[in-house]
């Protein structure tokens, strides 16, 4: 039987947190406060959007930065976590998700430059308004990329994570199966997006990383509210 | 030399190395470059000294150099107090290192566009000074940014400072203080960028948490217990 000790519980409750805040915070700060200002394809509308509403631009780019600091928190609690498992798959994987949380942090830093392009600066008068808007809109699609460039990283974390958690018996191994599925997945379609722009025509983006996410937030509940199950013999038995 | 007297004495001489790279790229440098709001007098300016420019830059990664070494000597002493903490502070400072390094990249952007090579004929001098200049603020932007993972970190080092028992208590809550100095600065820069001088200037006592552990760790070490054995010995 799997014994779990005390710092293993404690960075249990520390995922389950982190990771729930995380979630609400990027889902915020994505389609409630960012989403409505950007119009896709209108780059002259996005930049009046995010002119007018330059601090609601600016909340959203906060949330995003919390959540960069809140995967940080989460891949050094997974790591506690699932080591005694696999030392060596638990760097693997907090690692990758290391990689994304850097690449995460990019985009905010590409949306600063679109909000700079669009600031009434006396340096940017030598180009015209419309060449402005157009670099800015630039600059807010590449905040898109930098996501689409960490998504590897974040299912590849989150394949390893699973194939931990299956190991473990610490959560329930229907939950595990449908997390290295789902994230591996992700995976795949991360690369096929990258070599095949068009892939999304085929297959939705939110297909892409859904059932990802929906497991790491189902796995997020269950350590706050359930914590780690200890593994009893007859799962052993049955594994 | 006790072998975590010695771990806390190379932390700090680590820490004191980042006393020189840190100022000079980004107080000095950007000082005597960097005229706010002018892209073509700052043209000039980095122009005319493109190579302490282009020192600052080098300052710049190896601070982020440095910062990552000093991680993990703060890690080896720190390690033995909780090594989940610790963990968590290593993982910090990477993510703010790597930072670090990929906002360099924007003040190379702006020394090529200011340098003005063949295939930026397209553009007239002061829209590539006015490009130039724009990636310069960029470069300002990311410090700001960075600031919030300059702050987070020093939660999980105060912490450990202070369970620690080998360096002083008041210099942990110091540096966890110092952590919401900066969240707070960077805040600041974010939503209320007007104030963020005022407020900096304001900070200075609470920012200097890392100065005290630095000094500590270099002047005094680690308050290391004695054990029966070597007091016996000892007498």
């Amino acid at each position: 039987m799997r014994t779990i000790d005390n710092s293993q519980r404690t960075a249990a409750k520390v995922a389950g947190v982190a990771g729930l805040l995380a979630f609400a915070l990027v889902a915020f700060g994505n389609y409630v406060l960012l989403g409505p200002l950007v119009i896709p394809r209108n780059a002259a509308d996005t930049a009046r959007n995010v002119l007018a509403h330059q601090t609601q631009f600016r909340a959203a780019l906060t949330c995003f930065i919390v959540y960069g600091i809140g995967s940080v928190v989460l891949l050094s609690a997974l790591y506690v976590i699932l080591a005694p498992v696999n030392r060596g798959l638990a760097l693997t994987g907090a690692l990758f998700r290391l990689v994304f949380a850097i690449l995460w942090l990019i985009a905010p830093l590409n949306s600063l430059a679109a909000l700079r392009l669009l600031g009434d600066v006396p340096y940017l008068q030598v180009f015209q308004a419309d060449h402005l808007q157009a670099l800015a809109r630039v600059q807010l699609a590449g905040s898109f990329d930098d996501y689409y460039v960490g998504l590897p990283f974040f299912g590849l974390s989150a394949t390893v994570c699973a194939y931990l958690w299956l190991k473990s018996n610490y959560i329930p191994r229907g939950l595990s199966i449908f997390g290295v599925i789902g994230s591996a997945w992700c995976v795949f379609c991360a690369f096929v997006y990258l070599i095949f722009p068009n892939f999304n025509k085929i297959v939705n983006d939110y297909i892409f990383d859904s059932p990802m996410a929906l497991f790491e937030l189902v796995v997020s509940f269950w350590l706050l509210f359930k914590g780690l199950r200890i593994s009893t013999p007859s799962h052993q038995n049955s594994a | 030399m006790h072998p975590l007297k010695k771990a806390a004495r190379i932390a700090g001489a680590i820490y004191a190395s980042m006393v020189v790279t840190g100022p000079f790229s980004l107080i000095y440098v950007p000082s005597k470059l960097i005229v706010r709001g002018d892209a073509t007098a700052t043209a000039s300016n980095i122009l005319a000294h493109e190579t302490m420019f282009r020192l600052a830059i080098l300052a710049d990664l190896i601070g982020s150099v440095i910062f990552i070494c000093l991680a993990i000597a703060l890690y080896k002493l720190l390690s033995g107090v909780n090594k989940t903490w610790a963990g968590l502070m290593v993982a910090l400072v990477l993510v703010s290192a790597a930072v670090g390094f990929l906002n360099t990249l924007n003040n190379i952007a702006a020394l090529t566009l200011f340098r003005g090579a063949d295939f930026l004929a397209v553009f007239d001098k002061p829209q590539r000074d006015a490009l130039a200049y724009l990636f310069v603020r960029l470069h300002s932007q990311g410090i700001l940014i960075n600031e919030l993972f300059w702050g987070v970190w020093l939660f999980p080092f105060g912490l450990l400072v202070f369970r620690s028992g080998f360096l002083p208590r008041f210099i942990g809550v110091w540096l966890m203080i110092n952590c919401f100095g900066y969240v707070i600065l960077s805040v600041i820069a974010l939503f209320f960028p007007a104030y963020y001088g005022a407020a900096f200037n304001w900070s200075q006592p609470v920012l200097f948490g890392e100065l005290a552990i630095m000094l500590w760790l270099l002047v005094k070490g680690a308050k290391v217990k004695q054990s029966h054995e070597q007091l016996v010995a000892a007498a």
